[in-house]
């Protein structure tokens, strides 16, 4: 073939077409982002590693550094609220107090108790956030936790040990060795407070992430949430979901195992059992609160797909459970309202 | 010349002003790229020291005093490798060498934290910079009632996310649901950061 040939090819011609598409594919790109409302972004870290990144559209410089100093301030006081790393946190106090003592609580611990109680009694006890003994029982165990050591930690664990006195403002176990862990339902519960006080400072658009536990307010457009690909590494995703107010988080076991003697013994504890469970591969979940879906996403992990999807489309929530499937491959159960869009490409096997 | 020799020329030719093409490209916006980084560091500095009105670069750190001169804590920065990416921190340091606060200056491979899908419209840009170069800027500045939208945008302001998409992450992906960055390389990074500042300061206080 001579060079006067290939110039004239009609190939050629296609390349040169295909190169012109993809170099206006690539300009829209990078313009795309211009459309909406100008957006600043900002992640610091706070409970000794968790980023949390705060997303603000349509805020000045100065405007937003103050959004981002009232929201850091905001995480650092709820931590020292609910971290039971803090031995002066109410939840600190909480878990040293003895039975039949009165423990006085502010509105932050008030309301997240509540909320946890909510979505304990709604799922039966699959989501409990004073369970944090039974995890780290099997956790730390050498051999199989079995008989009078399991029954004795069972016996404490549940958040049916606690009794809430709004009026009086107050907090009453009925055990000693009772402890709250509020792990499952906190990172929610905190982006909720964080949008609350943007909202308050005249924010109109705002998205604040807890490390996976996401929260927003004026979405329209609508946010694009990704779902992490449980079998693929921190950043991959596997699909989407369009998320227009409230929040999404998602449980999963992401290669993690309780392991006793090189077995395996599933991912996560049910609560009420007291022993690990497989569970799915993950669970995410839509819910109008952050502290919600938080908690819920523990819950159908724990409860698996069938009885998951249930418990949540009860819970007034949306849910998606991502299931291995027959031959190495993925089942996806959502319910009628999460609008999940698988991606394509290696994430979206 | 035979085939052999014609088809790799042809090819290299192609290659060589692919690459000349994307080298000037880079030269273009590298300076805009650095121009925001700054900016986002320069909040991240305020945000992690609040009381301090001037910063004076120390070296490895910077130093952070008020209106009055009195020091309110050092500036440090850290970088370690998590999983999949790097992270890049600023560590806010009280006086006595205690952590303030922790900012996360950057974090590669992340859709989500620290991406930097940039919605401010910028004045120039390369589109725009390509524009002028063919004599058309003023004439698309007409065109369009926007003036900060570049030649080829309107074109494609009709297509869903689903036209353009990404493989790997869905394009304009806000924030992940179930990711997390691996708080030991966030943990490296902010030792890193702290030790700096004690290695720097440690022989005057010995002295």
């Amino acid at each position: 073939m001579r060079l006067e040939v290939l110039r004239r090819t009609p190939r050629r011609r296609r390349i040169l077409a295909a190169l012109f598409v993809l170099t206006l594919i690539a300009i829209a790109m990078w313009r795309r982002g211009c459309r909406d409302l100008p957006r600043r972004d900002h992640t610091f870290i706070a409970m000794g590693g968790i980023p949390i990144t705060v997303s603000i559209w349509g805020r000045g410089e100065e405007e937003f550094a103050a959004d981002v100093a009232a929201a850091i301030a905001l995480v650092e006081r709820l931590e020292s609220l609910l971290s039971d790393y803090r031995p002066e946190s109410e939840i600190s106090r909480i878990n040293r107090a003895a039975a039949g003592e009165e423990i006085p609580i502010g509105d932050d611990v008030t309301r997240i108790l509540k909320l946890a109680r909510r979505i304990h009694d709604e799922t039966g006890g699959a989501f409990d956030a004073a369970s944090g003994a039974l995890f780290r029982l099997w956790k730390r165990a050498e051999r199989v936790p079995e008989g009078p050591d399991l029954a004795r930690i069972r016996a404490a664990c549940g958040l049916t040990h606690f009794r809430i006195d709004e009026d009086r403002r107050t907090v009453v176990k009925d055990a000693a060795d009772a402890a709250l862990d509020l792990g499952g339902i906190a990172k929610g519960y905190m982006a909720d407070r964080v949008l609350e006080i943007l909202r308050a400072r005249g924010v109109r658009r705002a998205l604040v992430a807890i490390a996976g536990d996401i929260a927003g307010f004026g979405g329209d457009p609508p946010f694009t949430i990704g779902i992490r690909d449980p079998r693929g590494r921190p950043r991959d995703v596997i699909g989407t979901v369009p998320l227009a107010a409230g929040a999404i988080s998602t449980s999963g076991a992401y290669e993690r195992f309780i392991e006793i003697g090189g077995v395996r013994y599933g991912h996560i504890i049910d609560p009420r059992s007291g022993r690990p469970t497989a569970g799915p591969l993950s669970a995410s979940i839509l819910a109008p609160e952050g502290a919600i879906a938080d908690a819920l996403a523990t819950a159908v992990f724990v409860l698996g797909p069938d009885e998951g999807l249930r418990a949540a489309r009860a819970a007034g929530a949306e849910a998606l459970v991502i299931a291995e499937g027959p031959e190495g491959g993925l089942r996806f159960l959502a319910t009628e309202g999460f609008r999940f869009e698988r991606s394509p490409g290696p994430g979206g096997r | 010349m035979s085939d052999a020799v014609r088809f790799p020329l042809v090819l290299g030719i192609v290659s060589v002003i692919a690459a000349a093409v994307l080298a000037y490209l880079y030269g273009v916006t590298k300076p805009e790229i650095d121009k925001r980084q700054k900016e986002k560091d320069a909040l991240a500095e305020k945000i992690a020291l609040p009381d301090a009105v001037s910063t004076e670069a120390k070296g490895a750190y910077k130093e952070g005093r008020d209106a009055e001169g009195k020091l309110v804590g050092y500036l440090a920065r850290g970088a370690a490798y998590g999983y999949s990416s790097e992270i890049a921190v600023l560590v806010g340091i009280r006086p006595d060498l205690r952590i303030a606060s922790i900012q996360v200056l950057s974090e590669k491979e992340t859709p989500g934290l620290g991406t930097r899908i940039e919605e401010a419209p910028v004045r120039e840009t390369w589109t725009d910079r390509l524009a002028g170069i063919f004599g058309r800027r003023a004439q698309a500045a007409q065109a369009s009632s926007e003036p900060d939208r570049a030649l080829f945008q309107v074109q494609f302001d009709g297509l869903s996310k689903d036209d353009l998409r990404l493989a790997r992450d869905g394009g304009k992906i806000q924030a992940i649901s179930g990711a997390t960055i691996t708080s030991k390389a966030v943990l490296a990074a902010v030792q890193q950061a702290v030790a700096a500042v004690e290695e720097a300061l440690s022989p005057r206080q010995g002295s």
